[in-house]
């Protein structure tokens, strides 16, 4: 891979970032099931899982994860530090685990969705912008997050699956 | 034994931590104040959220105005004749308005205006699944500021939390951390209600004796210098029991914050009238025995 090559992935890679954050904010906006999902942290499963890049990943996670928590009222850095985390235990377990088996993909989006929102409640706790993620009706709403976020991640690996195996 | 130079994963990961925990421990004294990374990253994100989100306005108001308008004769007719009815309500209020408006010039009582506002238009939602947050398209450029009311003509909508210069983000009353002083409209009980995350506000350890029932109006009491006295805010959905002496509340905002289009930002709200101590030698006005700030609020988080 040449030079341009080079920066034309990483411009194409930070775009994709920008653009998923903002779809993110408006599809919340406009539909109520969007605040449930989080594309970003589908993107970061799917990003780790492709590339089986760690470094790459742990950056795309931070910066993925700074851009969400600007337009949020998280402190800056709540996000970031998860997405950070889970995008590096993404590209982790795709070098030591088979990946492309369904069930493998449906632990790792589910688990990485309530890793999540577990420390995002914990920083969030600790900062004191955060909600009681942690207990009750907040709790379930992480689970049906998960099923959420699986269901869609899955859909995107079938869609990455196909293109794959067409070309 | 493996060299860490050899595990370049694990040095960008913990250097990403590390920035991120050092992130948020320099905004651990940065409450109210809207920090300059924060700033310039809303100032790259917002312009580029407005772009598509006009693009999605766009071929919202095609759907709006051409498929959508299946029924509108039917709903035009009884809109109208709502309207004939409202105008004939206003007509009928509009005495006791001119009462209440030479009764304050008598008192010498600022006007009942809420103060400066401007209008803003939502551009997108928190795109983090559990806080619940609004992006508005006016900054500081307007006159924005952290801590402003949010309005809209039916009630409140939250506060500015963090401002940029063209654009700013809003707290909405329903997140989990905001709290908003209030009081009952009939009652004149003070309260103060709490997000819960979802769509409600609640309120806990309020005491017994106030008789306060499902369907009672709360509005802003002003008291946390935020809101405006007097706006529109919630109406009580659910009364429990807490406790032996206790209830505890849940309340309906007023505006439905699911939908919210355009709202108003207080930029400039208007200064309470500071009634000076009744001297001997000069009377107060008389005790109206239904007076406000004459209850106290209790409530207990644990």
């Amino acid at each position: 891979m040449n030079r341009a090559q080079k920066v034309g992935n990483v411009g194409m890679t930070v775009l994709t970032v920008i653009a998923i954050v903002i779809v993110q904010g408006i599809l919340s906006y406009r539909f109520r099931v969007f605040q449930i999902i989080d594309l970003p942290l589908i993107y970061c499963v799917y990003y780790g899982f492709r590339m089986s890049k760690p470094v790459t990943s742990v950056f795309l996670g931070g910066g993925l994860g700074l851009l969400q928590d600007s337009l949020s009222g998280y402190a800056l850095g709540t996000n970031g530090f998860s997405k950070a985390l889970l995008c590096f235990a993404a590209a982790s377990t795709s070098l030591k685990f088979n990946v492309d088996q369904p069930i493998t993909r449906i632990f790792a989006l589910f688990l990485f969705t309530l890793a999540d929102g577990l420390l995002v409640s914990i920083l969030g706790l600790a900062m004191g912008t955060g909600g009681a993620a942690v207990s009750g009706g907040r709790l379930m709403d992480l689970v049906l997050s998960g099923v959420f976020n699986t269901l869609l991640g899955l859909m995107m690996f079938g869609f990455r699956d196909r293109y794959r195996h067409a070309t | 034994m493996v060299s860490i130079a050899k595990r370049p994963g694990w040095i960008a990961l913990v250097s990403v931590l590390v920035f991120n925990l050092l992130l948020l421990s320099l905004q651990t004294n940065q409450h109210g104040s809207t920090g300059f990374m924060r700033k310039w990253l809303l100032n790259i994100m917002v312009p580029a959220e407005k772009l598509v989100d006009g693009g999605v306005r766009a071929i919202w108001s095609v759907w709006d105005g051409y498929f959508a308008l299946i029924g509108v004769h039917s709903e035009n007719q009884s809109l109208q004749a709502e309207n004939d009815q409202l105008r004939m309500q206003i007509q009928r209020q509009d005495e006791a308005i001119r009462e209440a408006e030479r009764l304050r010039s008598f008192l010498g009582l600022a006007g009942a205006g809420i103060g400066k506002t401007v209008a803003a238009r939502v551009i997108g939602r928190d795109p983090t699944r559990s806080l619940q947050t609004v992006t508005i398209d006016r900054g500081q450029s307007d006159g924005v500021k952290a801590n402003d009311s949010v309005i809209t003509p039916d009630g409140v909508v939250g506060r500015v939390f963090s401002v940029a210069t063209g654009s700013a983000v809003v707290q909405l009353i329903t997140d989990a951390q905001s709290e908003i002083a209030a009081m009952f409209r009939e009652s004149r009980v003070q309260a103060l209600f709490k997000g819960t995350g979802g769509r409600d506000l609640e309120l806990n350890y309020i005491d017994d004796d106030y008789g306060i029932e499902v369907g009672a109006e709360v509005i802003t009491s002003g008291l946390d210098q935020i809101h405006p006295k007097g706006l529109p805010l919630a109406t009580i959905s659910i009364v429990g029991a807490k406790g032996e002496h206790f209830k505890m509340m849940s309340a309906r905002p007023r505006v439905d914050l699911s939908r919210l289009e355009d709202v108003l930002v207080v930029i400039e709200p208007v200064q309470p009238v500071v009634e000076p101590p009744p001297g001997p030698s000069q009377p107060g006005p008389p005790t109206n025995p239904a007076s406000p700030a004459v209850h106290s609020f209790r409530r207990n988080d644990g």
